[in-house]
């Protein structure tokens, strides 16, 4: 409920101001590689594209479309380029249009771009709505942050078409970008690399993975997800907001050993459960994004009848200095480390090749009990 | 901009969001938005205050990269 209040007092700001509230302070996304924008609509037979780059546009229906990319450089052998669409939805249309003519040669570049969708941070394609929602709140309902015309309105982009889409991109991904959000364009790149190898060798694009690939598919696309999460909530004014969902938690120290620190919490609201790992930097929810002074795991979260939240954090990886009682700081999810999540999945693909794993088409799967925590449980039925 | 609260044009579906969500909040828009834009934001709940001004507040940027588009 807070969080809602907090983003609705943040539309009205912009409906009074009648301007963008910018609600990050470093650009979510990277700017675009040698961008193709798209616009791509559908009557229900035909789907039909409005293509630019840099120096030209194309248009075309169904296979011409796929024509019209290839003429504006979408080629498996080139670099990889970023495909700028206004919504997925559009994306989703050009990705059947590829599957309809798969052996066209622009397909197989479609049907990259329509792996990479699924990778947030991605460089390989950006979503002109869904990357401005990250920088941006407009003064309107959230409905209609989804539309692309309403973004050219608050941005007072004056072109239309695919143009204006690249314009709205470069406006998204300009300024300082978050640190480490280079790794996603390291990780197209492999991916990029690995789908032209692919593809000499002479596998199709349009084949379905194996159940492995799809194993390792379904890791890798979440690892993503939880990265580009932990990645944002060093930007201060992400953590700002996070603030009033409990995933940050602004505090003061009112004790600390060697080995413990118990925090309280400004406000009592948390998301951070007994047994996590959790770090910490000093000060506030906006000085997000500096060193961290405090990491561990959560030992217990209590709250009094006053309705003060504490929270112990123990177990950390060495000796908890230069904190002392009053010290201000903000507790966070313990930060991803892609490096980390590699390692994992090296781990992972490893079992899989080997062994009765059922997921390799080995065995069959053992039923096994375990406890779910609640919010996985209800996220789980809202699918 | 056409858009806006208390602006001639209103965004009617936003007007019905942000009722629901000061109702809910045991408040009214009109309160909010007068306590809001009077610089004076109480009696409201924090939240709100806190997303109206957080525009204001100044963010310290760390040192980071300023990416260019290759070729740019």
């Amino acid at each position: 409920m807070t969080r809602n209040l907090f983003d609705l007092g943040q539309r009205l700001r912009a409906a009074h101001t009648g301007q963008p509230v910018e609600i990050a302070a470093y650009a979510p996304v990277l700017p675009p590689v040698n961008p193709i924008a798209c616009e791509v609509d559908t009557d229900g037979e035909h789907i039909y594209l409005t293509a630019a780059s840099d120096t030209a546009t194309a248009t075309g229906a169904d296979r011409a479309a796929l024509a019209a990319l290839a003429a504006l450089g979408a080629d498996l052998t080139a670099p990889h380029r970023t495909l700028v669409v206004g919504t997925a939805r559009e994306a989703g249309l050009l990705a059947s249009l590829a599957h309809q003519y798969r052996g066209d040669p622009a397909a197989a570049v479609v049907g990259w771009w329509d792996q990479r969708i699924d990778y947030p941070g991605t460089e390989a394609v950006h979503v002109v709505t869904e990357a401005a929602r990250r920088r941006w709140v407009l003064g309107v309902h959230p409905d209609r942050e989804r539309e692309t015309a309403t973004w050219r309105e608050w941005l007072g982009v004056t072109g239309t078409g695919p143009q204006a889409l690249l314009t709205i991109a470069r406006m998204t991904a300009s300024g300082s970008t978050l640190l480490d959000l280079l790794s996603a364009a390291r990780a197209d790149a492999d991916s990029w690399e690995r789908h032209q190898k692919r593809i000499t060798a002479g596998r199709d694009w349009w084949m379905p993975d194996s159940r492995i690939d799809a194993a390792m598919g379904l890791v890798a696309r979440s690892h993503a997800a939880e990265w580009y999460e932990s990645l944002r909530m060093n930007d201060p004014r992400v953590a700002l907001a996070s603030a009033h969902d409990g995933s940050v938690v602004p505090g003061t120290v009112v004790a600390v050993t060697d080995w413990e620190a118990i925090i309280e919490a400004d406000q009592p609201l948390s998301r951070l459960r007994v047994d996590s790992a959790v770090e910490a930097w000093r000060g506030e929810p906006i000085d997000a994004g500096g060193g961290i002074c405090l990491n561990g795991r959560v030992q217990a979260a209590t709250i009094d009848t006053n309705a003060t939240l504490r929270v112990t954090v123990g177990r950390p990886d060495r000796k908890i200095k230069g904190i002392d009682v009053g010290s201000r700081l903000c507790l966070r999810p313990a930060s991803v480390d892609s490096y980390m999540q590699a390692n994992g999945r090296s781990l992972m693909a490893a079992k899989l090749f080997r062994g009765s794993n059922w997921i390799a088409g080995r065995g069959a799967p053992v039923a096994r009990r375990g406890t779910v925590p609640l919010d996985v449980v209800v996220a789980a039925a809202s699918d | 901009m056409t858009t806006g609260i208390g602006k001639p044009t209103l965004d009617p579906a936003l007007t019905t969001l942000a009722e629901r969500l000061c109702h809910a909040a045991g408040t009214d828009l009109p309160t909010a938005l007068t306590a809001l834009t009077s610089g004076n934001p109480t009696g409201i709940p924090t939240a709100l205050a806190a997303g109206w001004e957080a525009t204001d507040v100044i963010i310290p940027i760390h040192p980071t990269l300023d990416l260019e588009e290759p070729g740019a």
